[in-house]
């Protein structure tokens, strides 16, 4: 059977080209957010929809720059509650992982496994009673709310993923730290976090984004309308904008506009993060 | 029949990096070739050119006197044991070695057949149900060699197969080699950067270094004639000694002068030396067992004898290493029994002249020629 | 056999403690708790006009047996499990392929790959905006493109249509689903040691014989991860559904998630809502359990 035997070059520009096709077909539903977003009135009713613009307007985005539930105002509330988030997360999350992964307990696999658990648990099973909860506490339509529930879904991803991430740096630092008259939180604090600076931002970066695109929290928690983060705030005004496509994608292009940013940024620290803590634990 | 034949193989790396540059070797069938020389000086990229698995950037291969430069490695009928054994980890020892012949649909007993021959020759029987996980180094191994051995293939390759193991283990597989080359009859290409395996298991060697052969022969000539000084350094330990010297010529003796000695040349080597070299600097190559320090062979010698000052001794049981400084410079001497002579003392020493070597000093081509 | 630990064990064992104690305290009281409360809540009657009440009255099992004799929870609970089975069967597909094709040696393999991981970061609530808008009959682009490829010959309401809304979000979820496997089984890909291949190339072995003797045995754990952590992310998928297509039309996509969302928030029938919750989290815990079963016996293979 005669095979056929490529030169290695001609390989390379073949794959790589099929490799630009499946991006260009997976990734088009960014392009088209985005392209959107930038369509007048006309061209978004058209039956027909155009690949590429005929005329780029950003009146998508300018026309939702007042009201209650305006663009401006939505994508504030979202930076504030994911912001909040992260940093309750970033405090909670990181001294955990760090303890699970630099001292032997007798009760870490049971703490693992609750971590682990956790991170199973659908978000509509501790809606309602947080929902309750929160009511009798009072801080139901603050940004509190959504901001502690969303803590509970980073919070074990996080630990989870910095425990394997701390526990393949090598000891000697901390005990050279120990040496040189540290405590052990002092240690952890001055040596280890410097040091693990790219696992942090790699938990600061998947905590933000965790709460940036909640919904249900946010929905459930928050009910009035100047207070809502973009993933309600479009959700409750569907209804009143129908069909004008171009001014919800302009929406949808500001939600996902920092995930792209974080996203390119920190690609490489992403991508290491989900393989470092997956597969074998 | 199962010949090999290399000629002007290059290996250029996308990056412009030639690894293996205009290497022509002729290998026999049933020979044990080994392929030696300094890391990175691409040995084991030759080797898998043969096996297949690198692309030839240019030259021919023949295995056979067929041209094999575009034939799978699976069509090559080539066995080849790995550095880290590469042992099928889901898989038992029995299957790991019944692999290859099941996939080529070998009926099952023979499979069997081989497959216990191999296990018995190798001392693997009581391990051929477990998994390479539950085995030890050297057992390991041995199953990587059962599952070459039982291709009956027409060569077989060794990519530094003993690396991985302790030192005791390796002296013992090295006979265990020897002595399976000679059950099997076939063609071993063995590639090392150990040059005791080289010069105790093969019947040729080829010294390289940097991409290119610089000496092919057996382990006797590659160790008594050494090409160049690159080869007489590395096959031999404690490495060869190179004393810079100037050739003189004095009423038809030539004498080689080092700092304050003159050495007489024997005439047996004078002969071999071309004349215009007679009145040039030139490395001596002198091995350190061609040091000598009984005094009854200085008595004998006195014009081949000279002073050393001792810097390190280095005990070793029945001998002893002795690294002195001479001439500035630093000799290493191998002394049978211990000397009594302490650090820092001086010591008579006397050279070996008919086994000395002599290389050019820029060069650095051995200039004897036989 | 009671062991006896070293003080210096034991010293350590409080710095760890002290380390971990917060995020657990934290843990416990706003999940924990809520799931003991909710468990509760299944088991007394609580809706908006009981809510204010001081004493509000114990049913014990009444809820389980009233929202498992309603008709939609039994569609909810096949939804459910359709909408994971498929997700997962597409998304483990096109997720291997594609980590077998990003495996190959070529320039642009690493960052192409690396780029395709952003659509598993994506806000679901835009994925089903998006969804909405890319599949609607009117100025829709699918649509759009299957009409000019002549494979449909009108426009298709695909998250209108009974008979399409669920494998339209089977397949919306998928597409954020897919780079997720990609990912997972590539890291299981590269720990398969290159000489592996090596030997069965030597060994004789065709591609077709190397993945199914090498890759697919060495590759044991990552599939069994990724297709357990895909069936229990996509099980609990609520964001997606919810905006796409609300659970309709007439209940095609109604999942136990939404249900439970829509008893409580938009019936005010909170116990029956934390009761559906219940019934979905219990499905999940056993199917947990098993992922951690599988886990130890791999491990101790191992």
């Amino acid at each position: 059977m005669k095979t056929l035997v490529l030169r290695t070059k001609e390989k390379n520009y073949m794959l790589s080209f099929i490799a630009i096709v499946i991006g260009v077909i997976f990734l088009f539903p960014l392009y088209w957010i985005v392209v959107s977003s930038l369509k007048t009135n006309v061209e978004i009713f058209a039956s027909i929809p155009t690949l590429i613009p005929h005329n780029i307007t950003f009146s998508a985005y300018t026309d939702q720059l007042t009201g209650p539930n305006n663009i401006l105002n939505s994508f504030g509330n979202s930076l504030l509650i994911a912001t909040l988030s992260m940093v309750l997360s970033i405090i909670l999350a990181v001294p955990a992982a760090y303890g699970l992964a630099r001292f032997p307990m007798r009760t870490t696999k049971i703490f693992i496994m609750i971590f682990l658990v956790t991170q199973m648990l659908p978000v509509t099973l501790i809606l309602t009673p947080m929902f309750l909860i929160y009511k009798n506490l009072g801080i139901l339509d603050t940004y509190l709310a959504p901001a502690l529930s969303d803590a509970t879904i980073s919070i074990p991803f996080v630990i989870l993923i910095l425990r394997t991430y701390f526990l393949s740096l090598p000891k000697e630092l901390e005990d050279s730290a120990k040496i040189d008259g540290c405590s052990t939180f002092m240690a952890f604090i001055k040596i280890m976090l410097p040091i693990s600076y790219p696992g942090l931002v790699m938990a600061a970066a998947f905590s933000f984004l965790f709460a940036w695109g909640d919904l249900a929290y946010a929905l459930t928690f928050i009910s009035t309308p100047e207070s809502r983060p973009m993933t309600a705030g479009i959700y409750n005004f569907m209804g009143k904008y129908g069909t004008e496509w171009n001014k919800i994608m302009a929406y949808g292009t500001l939600l996902v506009l920092p995930v792209v940013a974080i996203f390119v940024v920190l690609q490489k620290y992403i991508v290491a993060g989900l393989t470092n803590g997956a597969v074998k634990e | 029949m199962a010949s090999v034949v290399l000629k002007n193989i290059n290996k250029v790396y996308s990056g412009g990096n030639t690894v293996v540059k205009d290497c022509s070797i002729e290998i026999a069938d049933k020979e044990f070739l080994v392929l030696v020389g300094p890391s990175g000086c691409g040995k084991s990229t030759t080797l898998r050119m043969i096996a297949g698995l690198e692309e030839i950037t240019s030259g021919e291969i023949y295995i056979d006197d067929k041209l094999v430069n575009d034939v799978q490695p699976k069509d090559r009928d080539i066995a080849m044991v790995f550095q880290n054994y590469a042992l099928y980890p889901h898989m038992t020892v029995y299957e790991n070695m019944a692999f290859a012949l099941k996939i080529r649909k070998m009926p099952k007993n023979e499979i069997d057949d081989r497959v216990r021959a191999a296990a018995t020759i190798l001392g693997i029987e009581d391990l051929l149900e477990r998994k390479p996980k539950a085995l030890s180094g050297g057992q390991r191994q041995r199953v990587a060699l059962g599952r070459a051995m039982v291709r009956q293939p027409k060569v077989f390759l060794m990519d530094e197969p003993l690396s991985n193991l302790d030192a005791k283990l390796r002296v013992h597989m090295r006979t265990e080699l020897t002595k399976l080359h000679k059950k099997m009859q076939t063609t071993f290409i063995y590639v090392t950067h150990d040059q005791t395996e080289a010069l105790t298991m093969g019947s040729r060697i080829v010294v390289m270094k940097e991409g290119v052969v610089h000496q092919v022969g057996s382990p006797q000539i590659i160790y008594d004639q050494p090409v160049n000084m690159f080869v007489a350094s590395f096959i031999g330990s404690p490495q060869m000694n190179f004393i810079n010297g100037q050739f003189i010529l004095e009423n038809d003796q030539l004498y080689v002068c080092i700092g304050n000695y003159k050495l007489p040349v024997p005439h047996g080597i004078k002969k071999k030396i071309d004349a215009a070299y007679f009145t040039k600097a030139v490395v001596m190559g002198i091995r350190p067992e061609n040091i000598y320090d009984q005094l009854v062979v200085l008595e004998s010698f006195p014009e081949h004898c000279v002073e050393a000052k001792i810097d390190v001794i280095e005990h070793m049981g029945s001998e002893c290493y002795c690294y002195m400084l001479f001439n500035g410079q630093q000799l290493i001497g191998k002394f049978n029994g211990q000397i009594n002579d302490k650090i820092g003392d001086s010591m008579k020493i006397g050279f070996n002249m008919n086994k000395v070597h002599f290389f050019d000093q820029e060069t650095q081509e051995r200039i004897i020629v036989e | 056999m009671k062991i006896n630990y070293s003080r210096e064990y034991l010293r350590s064992e409080k710095k760890g403690f002290a380390f971990v104690v917060p995020a657990l305290l934290f843990m416990l009281a706003f999940v924990g708790y809520p799931i003991i409360y909710n468990f509760i809540l299944s088991v007394y009657n609580v809706d908006i006009m009981t809510l204010g009440q001081q004493h509000k009255e114990f049913v014990g099992l009444k809820n389980y047996i009233d929202v498992f004799n309603n008709p939609l929870m039994l569609i909810s609970i096949w939804n459910t499990f359709l909408f994971t089975i498929g997700s997962i069967s597409i998304q483990f597909v096109i997720g291997f392929a594609l980590a077998l094709f990003f495996n190959l040696e070529f320039t642009l393999a690493k960052p192409m790959r690396g780029l395709l991981v952003v659509s598993w970061m994506i806000p679901m609530t835009v994925i089903a905006l998006l969804s909405k808008f890319m599949l609607s009959p009117s100025g829709g682009i699918i649509n759009q493109l299957l009409l000019n490829l002549q494979i449909i010959d009108q426009p298709i309401g695909w998250l209108i249509n009974n008979s399409t809304a669920l494998w339209s979000v089977i397949l919306a979820n998928s597409w954020v689903g897919i780079p997720f496997n990609m990912i997972l089984l590539t890291t299981g890909l590269s720990n398969i040691s290159k000489s592996l291949y090596e030997a069965a190339e030597v060994d004789g072995a065709t591609s077709l014989q190397k993945f199914f003797y090498i890759t697919l045995p060495q590759l044991r754990p990552a599939i069994l991860s990724v297709v357990i952590l895909g069936f229990i992310y996509t099980f609990k998928v609520f964001d997606l559904v919810f905006v796409a297509t609300g659970g309709g039309p007439v209940n095609a996509t109604e999942l136990m998630s939404t249900l439970a969302y829509k008893l409580s928030f938009a019936q005010f029938a909170f116990s029956k809502g934390a009761t559906v919750a219940n019934v979905l989290f219990i499905i999940l815990f056993v199917v947990s359990l098993g992922y951690l079963k599988l886990i130890r016996k791999d491990e101790v293979i191992n």
